[in-house]
């Protein structure tokens, strides 16, 4: 799990998460890269921000917009890379991709594929805690469409009925694919949805990682307590498309660049300059590094070898 | 009116016939006499021909599909004729004329069984599977297990007759023409039995053994039937096993049969042997005994009398017996018959015998007098109702009163008759008739 | 729990001999628990869990809130870290609730994951029609599950191979989907007092013969075993083999029979269409064992309507005895057509 106690440090992670993401979307623009992928930036203070809650032996729930809390899980870039470049050294062995990076001795859980998927995942992993008595906490991350799903009703009232150790974080980025927020749901902030379970709920800025931080940390200490489970909305946005394959036509140009003002990596930067932690301009550097490691991930991941073709027969049980 | 080509009838007891090749397809140009299939019976393979002018329509039946007999197979249509619906048309009560492409003479002649054929009419179209509507052919149907049990015993499937539905043919239909397959053989043979210096593998001719393998040695010598002896051994284990035979011999006086003959050898072209005579003799007598000349049938338990004496003459060939037929021998001069019998035996012979020369005997006559036979016992050729058994011509002491004996030739025969059809005094009155008849050629007259 | 007797085999209920099962692994493995609708102080809708939340509490008997999706995605995460949950869907009818769960998560995450992870899960759910509940209380689903790579699915029809293979379920790392007969609960047979275990993927010949060869699983196995009675009086020795597991199938033990016999009727009490009998014949027709077929094979299985509640309407759609015995007659005549 990635060490996030220093201030610096949540600032170069959220710089590797969108070079990551930048770097990924510049390999399928090249054609480098198939299949599909959703990326993360703009999104970036969510991830950072509630790790930086979280202590070892807690475990986390990613989406299939995953790379980001992958990265700020702290699993290795260099086989995420080789994950999505379908080597036999990623993750996966090449048979995730993108959507499906896991490390679950670790506690990465696994992004999922499926809208609201790892909600009774998440829960599962608290019920074994509860049942042996661990202190630990399980972090699920979803997006505003997995709201809209009927897993989000069972699993938000199972946790409630039993106190789960399990903090719902929901990233409402604005969109469901091509459906707003404005158009999916009847009522908002989501977070008040909360109320209905007996659970607690909170609505943070989600581009404002210590706002994010905050909530996340009430939260886990909430359900270590035993009170139970949270639902934190974070209010995000996503820079690019909903995949590879978007056209933003259901946005407009203007929207984005708004967005864009509020950058999450951007007002961190400046925070910390504000706070003497990082010296003027410094973060320029620092965000070249972060590119200068992605770049190395990618290329040495790019000298691993295929998977064998027979190994696409291996592992269906265990 | 489109004409149907059907799988023709050449023979009472033939029911189903396989087709070997087809010499036109869909389409194809014919006019009434060309040859259209060629098809294969438990007895003989033969063409079909053409019975109408037009084109060939709706063909249905693979090379190696076994059909019964009136399966409609083609319709040949004048241009622009319409193909009328096959169901139809297959399902309409049959009578004797649409059996088969003979139908006009057979309607002539047809036997009185009209009760008996609705019957098995009925009978063939409840057990025959729909044919498609569109007319596609089908294939022979056999079971897998069937298929390798025959490729391992190296039989063609198209020498099997199928106990299923459409002939279909199943494992156990495989197993009686062929019980073992070649590489079971050994474990059956007791060592002991055959010495080994006794069947060096050197002394058997390749083509016989069909396992060359290593226990070859201990295995017996395996000759694979040729289709007309396989037939042959079904139809006369059928007879055997079914057909209630009894048997009444006696000693036929030829003293006048031999004078005959010495007569006419010096004044025809075609000198008739004793056989030739005897035949003519039996074809004329029989018709004064219509129960001889019969036939039983299970399904109706009724009698089928024959109008006329179709002689089938047994021949050994090197393939087997046969039994090519005289056709209304009773009607034929002595000129007619001798030459048409050594005709017909002659090609059973050569093998070149065709389907109509050896279906529908009514009775039949086997000879092996010239083979040093004394007498013997024939097996019915069923569904006849009696086979003559002909032995040697004998000169035998026939005693006189006061002990003196005078020298008589005699030929011993053996009636075998179908018990179900006739009785002792029945065959009796037959075998008297025949003596008095080659002992007073005017009474044939 | 029924008492022991000295050589330790008892003759007890199908529903006993599941319960034996879950309260062995559970006083054996303080990580096994038991979750689902009513399991609790009602016993189970069945009553299999019946006494179980007084021995081991409200902890580990866990009566859950109507949310299939919800719970049995519960037990895929506490499999992931390592417990072994056993979740009980009350009819197998309502699996659909639960089948993103199963089908995208609970078969894939260890495949999709590389190989590390996990998943050991048992969902246990009674299925089968013949108890009058009409359409959405009765279905067989089980063929759908066989069609999911990653997950085992098992159908056992005797009270001994319900105890052994629910244990060796639990000790399965992969998940397993564990059908029940509602017809079979109260069905007595010996069963051993120790804890045993059934290997999955194993059939078992039930009855030898060499005419013809039955297939059965679930309650249509007892069919199968019962037209083979009838049979036997008529002179037909009908071979019969209890599939025991559906995925994976053992075709190994089919193709065996079928070398034996030459024929094949597979009873199967899911829908004809693509019933799991269809995977069975497809596995015989596609090897080596095809040339020992002497008749074309027959599935005698559901028809394809939902279950109706009439009870005439209901045995009409449904295999039985009678309509397994008549199966074999066609195939065993050698005049008969192919049987539809």
């Amino acid at each position: 799990m990635r060490d996030l106690k220093d201030r610096k440090e949540l600032l170069e992670t959220m710089m590797l998460i969108r070079a990551f993401d930048e770097k990924v979307d510049e390999l399928y623009a090249e054609g480098t890269l198939h299949g599909t992928a959703h990326f993360y930036v703009g999104q970036e203070a969510v991830a950072v921000g509630v790790m930086a809650a979280l202590e070892e032996g807690d475990v986390i729930t990613g989406t299939h917009r995953g790379h980001g809390h992958a990265v700020a899980f702290g699993l290795d870039l260099e086989r995420m890379a080789a994950e999505l470049l379908g080597r036999a050294s990623g993750y996966c062995h090449g048979k995730g991709g993108s959507m499906h990076i896991a490390d679950v001795e670790a506690g990465m859980l696994g992004a999922n594929g499926i809208v609201g998927g790892s909600m009774g995942i998440a829960c599962g992993a608290a019920w074994a805690f509860k049942q042996r008595g661990e202190d630990h906490v399980a972090v699920c991350f979803f997006g505003d469409g997995a709201v809209q799903e009927g897993i989000f009703n069972e699993t938000l009232n199972l946790a409630a009925v039993w106190k789960l150790p399990v903090i719902f974080v929901c990233e409402n980025n604005q969109y469901a694919m091509s459906l707003s927020v404005k158009r999916g749901f009847a009522h908002e902030p989501l977070s008040e949805r909360a109320s209905g379970y007996g659970i607690a709920g909170e609505t943070v800025d989600g581009m404002e990682l210590d706002e994010v931080h905050r909530a996340a940390s009430a939260a886990v200490e909430r359900a270590r307590s035993g009170e139970g489970p949270t639902l934190l909305e974070a209010v995000t946005y996503r820079y690019l498309g909903h995949s590879k394959s978007d056209a933003n036509l259901y946005r407009t140009r203007e929207e984005i660049k708004q967005w864009r003002t509020h950058d999450p990596i951007q007002r961190f930067a400046a925070k910390l300059e504000e706070e003497g932690v990082l010296e003027k301009e410094a973060w320029q550097s620092l965000n070249e590094q972060a590119k200068e490691q992605i770049e190395e991930a990618f290329a040495k991941a790019d000298q691993e070898p295929e998977p064998d073709p027979e190994s696409a027969l291996e592992d269906v049980y265990a | 009116m489109a004409t149907e080509l059907k799988v023709p009838t050449l023979g009472m007891d033939m029911e189903e016939a396989t087709i070997l090749r087809w010499l036109v397809e869909e389409g194809t140009e014919v006019s009434k006499g060309d040859p259209v299939l060629e098809i294969e019976t438990d007895k003989t393979s033969f063409e079909v021909e053409a019975n109408g002018s037009g084109e060939i329509r709706s063909l249905r039946g693979e090379e190696g599909e076994t059909l019964p007999v009136g399966t409609v197979l083609a319709y040949i249509t004048a241009p622009g004729e319409e193909v009328p619906d096959r169901r139809e048309t297959e399902k309409a009560p049959q009578d004797g004329n649409g059996r088969g492409s003979d139908s006009a003479s057979a309607s002539q002649q047809a036997p009185k069984r009209a009760t008996q054929q609705v019957h098995r009419t009925e009978d063939r179209e409840k057990e025959e599977p729909e044919p498609a509507a569109n007319g596609t052919r089908r294939r022979l149907r056999a079971s897998p297990a069937a298929r390798r049990a025959a490729k391992e015993r190296g039989i063609s499937l198209q020498e099997i007759s199928g106990s299923g539905p459409g002939g279909r043919i199943y494992l156990s239909d495989v197993l009686e023409v062929a019980p073992r397959s070649p590489e079971a053989a050994p474990e059956e043979v007791a060592p002991e039995e055959v010495a080994p210096e006794e069947v060096a593998p050197e002394e058997v001719a390749p083509e016989e053994a069909l396992s060359p393998g290593p226990a070859a040695e201990e295995a017996p010598m395996r000759e694979k039937l040729s289709r007309i002896r396989r037939v042959g051994a079904a139809r006369t284990a059928k007879s055997f096993a079914e057909v209630p035979h009894f048997y009444l011999t006696r000693d036929l006086e030829v003293e006048r049969l031999l004078e005959l003959r010495g007569r006419l050898q010096e004044k025809l072209e075609h000198a008739p042997s004793l056989t030739d005579l005897l035949a003519l003799a039996t074809a004329r007598t029989l018709k004064a005994h219509p129960r001889l000349n019969a036939s039983y049938s299970q399904a109706t338990e009724e009698l089928e009398l024959h109008p006329h004496v179709n002689l089938g003459l047994a021949v050994a060939t090197e393939d087997g017996l046969m039994v090519p037929v005289l056709k209304k021998a009773e009607t034929m001069p002595l000129g007619e018959l001798v030459p048409k019998a050594r005709e017909l035996v002659e090609r059973a012979r050569s093998g070149k015998i065709t389907f109509a020369e050896l279906t529908g005997g009514t009775f039949t006559i086997s000879n092996l007098g010239m083979m040093g036979i004394d007498s013997f016992d024939a097996v019915i050729n069923a569904p006849e109702a009696a086979i003559l058994a002909v032995g040697k011509l004998r000169t035998v002491p026939e005693w006189q009163q006061g002990g003196e004996w005078v020298a008589r030739r005699i030929i011993t025969v053996t009636l075998s008759v179908d018990h179900r059809v006739a009785d002792g005094a029945d065959g009796a009155r037959f075998l008297g008739d025949l003596q008095a008849a080659i002992t007073d050629w005017e009474l044939l007259l | 729990m029924p008492n022991g007797v000295p050589n330790g085999v008892r003759e007890i209920t199908y529903r006993e001999a599941v319960r034996e099962a879950m309260v062995e692994a559970m006083r054996e493995d303080a990580e096994v628990f038991l979750m689902g609708e009513d399991v609790g102080v009602y016993g189970g809708a069945f009553g299999v869990s019946r006494g179980m939340v007084e021995e081991f509490g409200e902890g580990r008997v866990v009566d859950t809130p109507l949310a299939e999706a919800g719970f049995v995605g519960l037990g895929i995460g506490a499999a992931l870290m390592g417990m072994r949950p056993i979740v009980e869907i009350q009819f197998s009818d309502f699996i659909t609730h639960a089948m993103d769960q199963l089908v995208n998560q609970a078969a894939k995450l260890r495949y999709m994951f590389g190989g590390k992870a996990r998943v050991p899960l048992v969902v246990r759910t009674p299925g089968g029609a013949g108890t009058g509940a009409a359409a959405q209380h009765s279905q067989s689903l089980e063929a759908w599950f066989i069609h999911v790579p990653g997950l085992k699915v098992v159908m056992p029809s005797t009270p001994y191979d319900a105890k052994g293979m629910l244990l060796a379920a639990l000790d399965d790392p992969n998940p397993v989907i564990f059908y029940e007969h509602k017809l079979l609960y109260n069905r007595k047979g010996d069963v051993p007092e120790k804890a045993y275990r059934v290997p999955l993927g194993e059939a078992r010949v039930s009855r030898e013969g060499e005419d013809i060869t039955l297939v059965g699983a679930g309650l249509v196995h007892r069919f199968a075993l019962e037209a083979a009675e009838a049979l036997s009086d008529e002179g037909v020795e009908a071979e019969v083999l209890d599939l025991r597991t559906l995925s994976p199938m053992d075709h190994e033990a089919v193709l065996r029979s079928v070398e034996k016999t030459g024929k094949l009727v597979v009873v199967e009490e899911d829908v004809k269409t693509a019933g799991w009998g269809a995977e069975v014949v497809s596995r015989v027709v596609e090897s080596e064992s095809f040339y020992a077929l002497d008749r074309a094979p027959a599935r005698v299985a559901g028809a394809d309507t939902p279950i109706p509640y009439n009870k005439n309407l209901e045995a009409f759609i449904r295999p039985t005895p009678e309509k397994v015995v008549e199966a074999a007659h066609k195939l065993l005549d050698s005049r008969a057509g192919v049987y539809a």
